[in-house]
């Protein structure tokens, strides 16, 4: 029974399900090594990430079990749970040597699990799409801070470079420190403390305050409802909404 | 008029588009253009939630409130005492960019009061959107309304431009119409809605022969009722949206609960919104378009209103439990459908799921449908899992059971001034 050991990234994961699948070994525990402290009793192997082997078995699943059943495995991956790698290796584990149908499988519990975990990152990814706030900067760049639960930057990026091709924006993960930054070009992921100096235009200020405004017209006071409204947008996302603030407007 | 800033306007035009309650940015899939700005995502997004619990998602606006007809249930009758503003199409245009670069919005929603008169009205909603899609290359979501009255040629270059469109019947019967709103006829408002609904057909096949055919409201037409304002019943509103859909071609009704905004004779004294009468019209709105049900199913002449203890699918099942129970193993789509407690999405898996196995009662539950009520109307490989003998009244009795706790739940959409009050408190 071995340990299993890969740098944390998703081309590191792959190259793992490469060389594991290759050997015919199911790991016992699958972890990134910054979060693995050693114990006395099993066997670790550290595997070396390689885009090359990793493409290899990306392309092979797409065409063997389709983009969506790989996709599954990716968001899952995403969620970063404790634990979530072994059941991502069970899972193509099962399509690639199994043959087993993954789209149609709804009884295998770790199929339900990668299928379960992909949900939630895709339904954190389309949040998202609506409740990232960005703020003008004096460069005209549009600065977007927030903390979602699951490391999604990469999947709202595609997005936001279709929308708002022609401006340059930055996404910023607050929790993880990463931020997407895009030149009006292409986007790339890069270390938080490598991002300039912010702030704020002219005229942020002012439409900030229009938004509150409209913000505060568009309710319906006989139909004033804060429960259904925590309902639908939980406390915990409000932080860098702009209308849940009171009249402090920060970065 | 004296000058007002953008944010003043926004809370006077804001507060006075509010009663709309549709705010939907789905159905288009309108993409961005080199050098242009925004897109339309098919599954629509929201972007924020108002106190009230309703989404937004567009930015709702009237071009202006000074209207000139005077209809009793309406925020922007001529004859109540409001400030009164109006946009320009610059104005509107330049703030729609603004708010959508931000990522507050999905798109925009103009409405507008009948000013000076309908065409004049309809031309300003019409210059506006050509300054978003020409001028700032907005490629966006635009939901527009089509004024009632004005010439239908402004009425199409909207729909040209547009991704949806509406004109709200507001008042669910012609009697109601020339009562409380005696300056509007009902062939000025019907009339557009049928020409929108066969333009669009007509422009989809144009669009087959000729690629250069404009989209034509590519996520379709609506219109809004008013519930509780004047006396038809549910029978009543819902056949005529049922109507609607099969002779209009309409994509969707909305449904809005009365509130008295003025003070008005001919008006029902109310003392709060009628907001589960209107939530049980959506649901049995819901019924019609994706449960393949017919009004005549869910009321009659006999039975003119919801039950408002059961959800209609509930209600329907618990009037025909001859139909049951069905077994999950055989039963078709459609029949899947009509149990309570399964969805498409559940139906969907199940059929998909049974393809490869023998469904049990273990692997059901896996499938996501909620059993705490399905389990009274089906079978599962044989098995009755109801813990209870088939038995309509027994039945009856532990579904409405079940349900004590859930319309405690209900509090959640069904607020009434009461409980805003303890709220407040």
């Amino acid at each position: 029974m071995k340990t299993y050991l890969y740098d944390g990234t998703f081309t590191g994961f792959v190259t793992l399900i490469y060389w594991t699948f290759k050997d015919k070994v199911r790991p016992a525990k699958i972890f990134k090594q910054a979060d693995f402290h050693g114990d006395l009793f099993s066997e670790t192997v550290k595997i070396e990430t390689d885009g090359e082997l990793a493409d290899k078995v990306i392309k092979s699943a797409k065409a063997k079990l389709s983009t969506r059943v790989f996709r599954k495995a990716y968001y899952a991956f995403l969620s970063e749970f404790p634990g979530i790698e072994l059941a991502i290796f069970d899972y193509l584990y099962l399509g690639f040597a199994d043959r087993v149908n993954l789209k149609k499988n709804w009884t295998d519990s770790s199929v339900l699990k990668v299928k379960k975990v992909a949900r939630k990152v895709s339904r954190e990814r389309h949040r998202f799409k609506g409740l990232l706030r960005f703020r003008e900067l004096d460069q005209g760049i549009l600065y977007g801070p927030y903390k979602p639960d699951y490391n999604i930057s990469g999947l709202l990026a595609p997005h936001f470079a279709a929308r708002l091709a022609g401006e340059q924006w930055i996404i910023h993960d607050l929790g993880r420190k990463m931020a997407v930054i895009y030149n009006g070009k292409s986007w790339l992921e890069i270390s938080d403390d490598l991002l300039p100096r912010l702030e704020l235009s002219e005229q942020e200020a002012d439409y900030q305050e229009i938004w509150q405004e409209f913000f505060r017209s568009i309710a319906i006071d006989e139909r004033y409802n804060p429960e259904l409204q925590a309902n639908f947008i939980p406390y915990k996302y409000r932080e860098f909404l702009l209308e849940f603030e009171n009249q402090d407007r920060r970065l | 008029m004296g000058q007002i800033d953008t944010r003043k306007k926004v809370e006077i035009l804001a507060e006075a588009a509010k009663y709309d309650v549709s705010c939907s940015s789905s159905g288009s899939s309108r993409a961005n253009q080199k050098g242009g700005i925004g897109n339309a995502a098919p599954s629509g997004i929201c972007h924020s939630w108002s106190a009230d619990g309703r989404c937004i998602s567009l930015l709702k606006l009237l071009f202006s409130n000074d209207c000139i007809y005077d209809c009793a249930y309406c925020i922007n009758r001529a004859s109540n005492h409001k400030p009164r503003a109006s946009f320009t199409a610059e104005e509107v245009a330049k703030l729609t960019i603004n708010f959508y670069k931000r990522n507050y919005i999905e798109g925009l929603f103009l409405s507008s009061a009948v000013f000076v008169n309908p065409d004049y009205t309809m031309e300003q909603l019409v210059k506006t959107l050509k300054i978003l899609r020409d001028s700032y290359q907005f490629n966006g979501y635009i939901h527009v309304k089509a004024i009632p009255g004005a010439d239908y040629k402004l009425i199409r270059q909207a729909g040209e431009l547009a991704d949806r469109m509406s004109i709200n019947i507001e008042l669910p019967s012609r009697d109601s119409l020339k009562s409380l709103a005696p300056q509007k006829k009902a062939t000025d408002i019907l009339q557009p809605m049928e020409q929108i609904g066969t333009d669009l057909v007509e422009y989809k096949e144009d669009k087959k022969k000729f690629k250069s055919t404009p989209d034509f409201v590519p996520a379709g037409h609506t219109t809004q009722l008013i519930v509780g304002a004047s006396p038809e019943k549910d029978f009543q509103i819902l056949k005529l949206s049922e109507g609607l859909y099969n002779r209009f071609n309409l994509k969707r009704v909305y449904y809005s609960a009365f509130m008295p905004v003025t003070p008005d004779k001919r008006l029902p004294a109310v003392s709060g919104p009628p907001l589960l009468r209107e939530h049980r019209l959506y649901q049995a709105d819901w019924l019609l378009r994706f449960y393949n049900f017919g009004a005549d199913e869910l009321l009659g002449p006999d039975r003119p209103d919801f039950n408002l203890d059961f959800d209609p699918k509930l209600d329907w099942a618990l009037n025909n439990l001859d139909k049951f129970p069905v077994e999950v193993n055989q039963a078709g789509y459609w029949q899947l459908l009509r149990v309570p407690g399964i969805g498409p999405t559940s139906a969907r898996r199940i059929i998909s799921a049974r393809k490869e196995a023998r469904l049990s009662p273990d692997n059901l539950k896996k499938l996501g449908p909620v059993l705490k009520r399905a389990k009274y109307f089906i079978l599962c490989d044989g098995k009755y899992l109801a813990g209870i003998p088939f038995d309509p009244d027994l039945i009856k009795s532990r579904v409405a059971r079940d349900q004590k706790g859930k319309n405690q739940q209900l509090s959640l959409f069904a607020k009434t001034d009461l409980d805003k009050e303890q709220v407040i408190g």
